[in-house]
């Protein structure tokens, strides 16, 4: 396997847990809690999991918004992990963000066009006329054209937003792409055509994604990969295929399980209660007061990321790949 | 040009307007209605008190003096210190109220403590204390006048700034590694100029007021200016048979402060940004 480009080492971000003289101490939440990831270069690494799971904490943390509380990021195999944000987001300029609602990331105020030269402007690019060459071709990259620029956010349909968010973010030449949730609120065939124009822009400028999303369907399309995340830890990492085909985790089966499906008549297992709150996570296995499986000893120790074949691996020492629906598994 | 269109069909702004534009107009050439300009505070004793004539529209006081014309010179006396009161406001108050809005922790809570302990105090009052320590006179009712309105402007861009701060445009500006400076100042402050536009609007009406209650309270203007305030005050001892005296300086007022405030009230529907997107 070649040198991964982005890999974190048992990266932890807390908040929070601080005593202040003036304010209320504020719990501690343990937002990210020792998540090893490795990102290949040019690969669709997929990131699924709940509302609160962590996901966009992680995301933060790469492009420095947040600073890590533990572990480390190595980013082409340099240690690029421990700076203040400002710092931070200048040493991994190679990783940028596409937001989750490209247009409410727009300046209300701003024409595209100069929210577009300004945020070249503040990664050095002074010259105007290269700015302005760079902008077109993103244009022209993501299928708009120059009479975008003079346009103000809000008359641009939701596609066009995502097209308008791709294009900023891409001026800037990373490599590395984190998407949040890039698809959420766009009808399905809009959906679709901004899911390939992402896929073509991969192959255009050699980008690797990290694709945040809660939605099953479209990471199976679009990732090579997928980490499933519970409560700051990954759960189950593996090639889409294994994952989709023959999960192991039981959050991972319960998640599939309740995915909606066109064919299926009746509707899926759903998982049992709500997920816990992040400050106060259960002992041992985080998803034991949920899992149908759990055994006493969950209780007791945290497990492990654990191969279980050549493609995935599971933190559950019960995890036993397999079919979605296998019956011995929630019968109930 | 829908902007312009959609303030035109707004009749009590349009009519506010017009009084602040007729009120400046004549605040820079009182010429237009004045015969002459230098000798406003100097009457004819034989004239003192006379009714409202044809040649003297207002009638005049008790020195004399045509009351048409100090009412026509006090606007330049109003619209001066309510510039300056309000500028001089906004110069403190906004920079303190995006720092506020922007920070968090004790920065912000200091300044907005500090705002709170002022805006505690009834302005007026506070006004009347300052002016009286700092002695009579313009300038003392203006800069007692600033100590006390700054606040508004505080509280008004705080409360703008923290809405803004927390939109994802500002995040997402942060995540492309925007610098504060640039976010402050490039991007928060317009958002916040509406608001600002239109207290500072509302607060020329408020500060015309104030300064003429200052004027008449005897801490404000000082004999012989034409200042609003202080004609009511000479006024009112004539009352009631020497009505024109007071009266005339009153409507003027009157007239300027609706049309400051019916004017920041057009204005406050017009550039909402709210309504704007819609």
């Amino acid at each position: 396997m070649s040198r991964p480009l982005l890999e974190t080492v048992d990266l932890k971000t807390h908040y929070g847990g601080t005593r202040s003289l003036l304010s209320k101490p504020k719990p501690l939440v343990r937002a990210v809690d020792g998540v090893s990831l490795k990102i290949q270069p040019g690969e669709v690494l997929g990131l699924v999991g709940e509302s609160g799971c962590g996901k966009s904490t992680i995301a933060k943390t790469l492009l420095g918004l947040e600073r890590e509380t533990e572990g480390a990021i190595l980013l082409d195999g340099f240690d690029v992990g421990g700076r203040d944000p400002a710092e931070a987001r200048k040493v991994r300029s190679d990783i940028q963000y596409v937001h989750q609602d490209p247009g409410a990331a727009l300046d209300p105020w701003w024409r595209v066009g100069d929210t577009l030269h300004e945020t070249l402007k503040i990664h050095g690019v002074s010259d105007r006329a290269e700015r302005q060459a760079r902008i077109l071709e993103m244009l022209n990259a993501v299928g708009l054209n120059e009479g975008f620029l003079r346009r103000y956010p809000h008359e641009l349909s939701g596609g066009q937003q995502r097209r308008i968010g791709l294009a900023r973010t891409l001026s800037l030449r990373p490599r590395m792409v984190i998407l949040d949730e890039p698809t959420s609120g766009l009808d399905l065939s809009v959906q679709a055509t901004v899911l390939k124009l992402m896929l073509d822009l991969r192959a255009t400028y050699d980008l690797t994604y990290l694709f945040i999303s809660h939605d099953l369907s479209v990471v199976e399309r679009l990732c090579d990969r997928v980490a499933i995340m519970y409560l700051g830890r990954i759960v189950e990492i593996g090639s889409a295929d294994q994952v989709f085909s023959a999960p192991a985790h039981p959050y991972t089966r319960a998640l599939l399980e309740s995915a909606p499906t066109l064919t299926r008549q009746d509707s899926g297992q759903v998982i049992q209660g709500d997920p816990p709150s992040p400050t106060r996570r259960p002992e041992g296995c985080a998803f034991h007061p949920r899992c149908p499986m759990a055994q006493a000893d969950c209780r007791q120790s945290v497990p492990q990321l654990a191969e279980v074949s050549d493609s995935q691996s599971v933190a559950c020492p019960y995890a036993m790949p397999g079919q979605v629906r296998p019956a011995e598994a929630f019968a109930s | 040009m829908l902007m312009l269109k959609k303030f035109l069909r707004d009749v009590p702004a349009v009519l506010g307007l017009l009084i602040v534009v007729i009120a400046v107009i004549l605040a820079l050439f009182p010429g237009l209605l004045v015969d002459n300009v230098d000798r406003v505070n100097r009457g004819d004793i034989l004239q003192r008190l006379k009714p409202p004539s044809p040649d003297l529209p207002f009638g005049s006081d008790d020195l004399g003096r045509n009351i048409f014309d100090r009412v026509v010179m006090g606007t330049r006396s109003a619209l001066t210190i309510s510039t300056l009161v309000v500028s001089l406001s906004m110069i403190v108050g906004v920079p303190l109220g995006l720092i506020a809005g922007y920070r968090s922790g004790w920065v912000s809570s200091a300044i907005m403590r500090v705002t709170d302990v002022f805006l505690a105090v009834p302005q007026l009052i506070l006004a009347i204390a300052i002016a009286q320590i700092l002695g009579r006179g313009a300038t003392s009712a203006m800069i007692a006048l600033a100590v006390t309105y700054w606040p508004f402007f505080t509280r008004t861009v705080y409360a703008e700034t923290q809405k803004i701060r927390a939109s994802l445009f500002v995040e997402a500006l942060e995540g492309y590694g925007a610098s504060t400076t640039r976010i402050m100042l490039f991007h928060i402050l317009p958002n916040v100029a509406a608001p600002v536009i239109v207290r500072a609007t509302v607060g020329m009406g408020f500060v015309i007021l104030t300064a003429a209650v200052l004027g008449f309270l005897g801490v404000g203007a000082v004999p012989p200016a034409p200042d609003w305030g202080l004609q009511i005050s000479e006024g009112r001892k004539y009352l009631p048979v020497h009505w024109w005296y007071a009266t005339f300086p009153g409507l003027a007022i009157l007239f300027l402060v609706l049309g400051f405030n019916l004017l920041g009230d057009g204005l406050r529907d017009l550039v909402d940004p709210r309504l704007r997107r819609s």
